[in-house]
């Protein structure tokens, strides 16, 4: 089995792939200042929890969040005996990336435009090895997390550029904290547009409002491609928008853990495997 | 000359009238702390330093969403320039009915805008208000009722929660970037929070339509500049409508 973790800024998602098979999904929140044997405990838990199966044959690693790279390479060193592959524009991912400095593109970001290009490219057949055939047309990866992010890659899975928009989730919150007297409210889809109460009024705009931020973004992407893309999204917070969106085609809530996967895969002689 | 003061959750913008014209005006932050003295001191320095004699006002008019501070400026209103302000809030005639469901539950600063837009613009319109904190839509009906709105979260409360909470986002200048298909951190940033906002606008204001009728849209608000140019659905940008709107007020009751 392929182990797969996700260090995210607010989640660390850690995916259990049999094959191309995503098997067991678990999450741990982000710590920024955890020691290696309190998250190396936590995944052994976790682990203990999926059965008995089989052995974890290779590690891959994609992280946004510096201090804890190392953190977790120990980890699986100290914890699962095994090298992680650790996901960076060094390695085999997509044949072109035209980001100013291909290293800077965030290693989540990076398997999420993989992933979205590989698996939900327009092709006739799927795609098999390195590199992956052309695509019929682009692809817009959109996740869902503390930061709405995009990655657009085209037919021939060129990266060709991004971006990176305020997420749902801390939207909220900044808002309660710089105007107190406003109310709580649920998300959910509003009775109407026009609200009538605060309440109400702050539902439509959380609603209709980031399915409209995706929708403008996926829009003017259509424009200066002049093509349509396949769009595919992920992230905790998608659902709460994908109902109202006009272009969102797919939601695939386990992305990333799928894109991290690719690269293993393309880059096994290159490491991941048991030290 | 008229004071105008528009206290905002993040900022206060502040006006000087002589009759309809607007002669000047400032943005300071809003600090609930800040006493009687130092705004008396801070309005008078900044009036003089736009050439404008402190003792030439006749009238000053208030709205506020921050509760802690309308006591406090009333206050400076009456030691430093001997006026009792007029503060909207019940009891002051507006001219505009209110159809929410609670009417005290709408800031006083949506009132002011939507008598300022309906004013100048009549109805149906569309008030886009770009503030600091949030982005507020009031629909406001061709006879010159106040229907109801929407609120989102505003562009720099969100793009700052966006560098607080991710790790490797710095702090950015707010402005358009030449593509939406950004190459580095923050290209990508400028792309995701102007047109991304844009496409927040548009998309509401389009329902809104959609749902209540087609509407004359006016985009006010410190970001109006940043963002409105690259809405499809705006029609006019009017950055100083609130205090406008206060104006008004102050006309309408105190003649």
């Amino acid at each position: 089995m392929l182990l797969a973790l996700d260090v995210g800024n607010t989640n660390v998602t850690v995916g259990l792939f049999r094959g191309a098979a995503l098997v067991r999904t678990f999450r741990m929140a982000t710590r920024r200042h955890a020691t290696a044997d309190e998250y190396g405990v936590a995944l052994l838990r976790l682990l203990r929890t999926a059965g008995p199966g089989e052995p974890v044959e290779g590690v891959a690693l994609a992280s946004v969040v510096p201090p804890l790279t190392g953190v977790m390479a120990e980890v699986c060193r100290r914890y699962l005996g095994a090298e992680p592959l650790v996901v960076g524009s060094h390695l085999r991912t997509l044949p072109g990336n035209l980001y100013d400095d291909p290293q800077a593109l965030g290693a989540d970001r990076l398997a999420n435009a993989v992933a979205a290009w590989t698996l939900y490219g327009r092709r006739e057949a799927p795609p098999s090895g390195w590199p992956p055939a052309p695509a019929a047309g682009p692809v817009v990866a959109v996740d869902f997390g503390t930061a709405t992010k995009l990655e657009v890659v085209s037919a021939e899975g060129v990266y060709l550029g991004g971006a990176i928009a305020p997420g749902i989730g801390i939207s909220i919150q900044a808002l309660r904290q710089a105007a107190a007297r406003l109310p709580q409210f649920s998300l959910r889809r509003p009775d109407r547009v026009l609200g009538r109460d605060n309440a109400a009024a702050l539902r439509s705009g959380f609603v209709y409002g980031f399915a409209g931020q995706v929708d403008g973004l996926v829009e003017r992407i259509r424009e200066e491609l002049g093509a349509e893309p396949v769009v595919v999204t992920t992230g905790g917070l998608a659902h709460l928008v994908v109902g109202e969106s006009r272009s969102i085609q797919h939601h695939d809530p386990g992305l990333t853990l799928a894109g991290i996967r690719l690269i293993w895969e393309w880059n096994r002689a290159a490491g991941g495997s048991p030290a | 000359m008229l004071l105008a003061v528009d206290v905002g959750n993040t900022h206060t913008t502040l006006g000087v009238f002589r009759g309809e014209a607007l002669v000047h005006s400032w943005r300071i932050v809003t600090e609930p702390a800040r006493t009687a003295d130092e705004y008396g001191l801070l309005i008078t320095s900044l009036m003089e330093h736009a050439g404008l004699d402190p003792r030439g006002l006749k009238g000053v008019a208030i709205c506020s969403v921050v509760p802690p501070v309308t006591p406090t400026l009333e206050r400076m209103c009456q030691e430093y320039f001997g006026l009792e302000p007029l503060t909207v809030g019940p009891g002051v005639k507006t001219g505009l009915v209110i159809r929410y469901d609670n009417p005290r539950e709408v800031g006083a600063d949506r009132v002011v805008l939507a008598l300022a837009a309906y004013t100048r613009y009549g109805g149906p319109t569309i008030v886009v208000d770009f503030s600091y904190t949030a982005t507020i839509f009031d629909y406001i009906s061709r006879a010159g009722e106040y229907l109801g709105g929407v609120i989102a979260p505003g562009v720099s409360t969100a793009a700052d929660a966006l560098f607080q909470h991710a790790a490797k986002l710095p702090r950015i200048e707010l402005a358009r970037p030449r593509s939406v298909l950004g190459r580095n951190t923050v290209a990508c940033m400028q792309s995701g929070i102007v047109f991304g906002f844009a496409g927040l606008v548009d998309a509401i204001v389009a329902r809104l339509e959609e749902e209540n009728g087609p509407a004359t849209v006016v985009a006010t608000g410190e970001n109006a500049d940043l963002i409105a140019p690259e809405c499809r659905r705006v029609g006019h940008v009017d950055p100083c409508l609130t205090l406008d709107g206060l104006r008004l007020i102050y006309e309408r009751n105190r003649g």
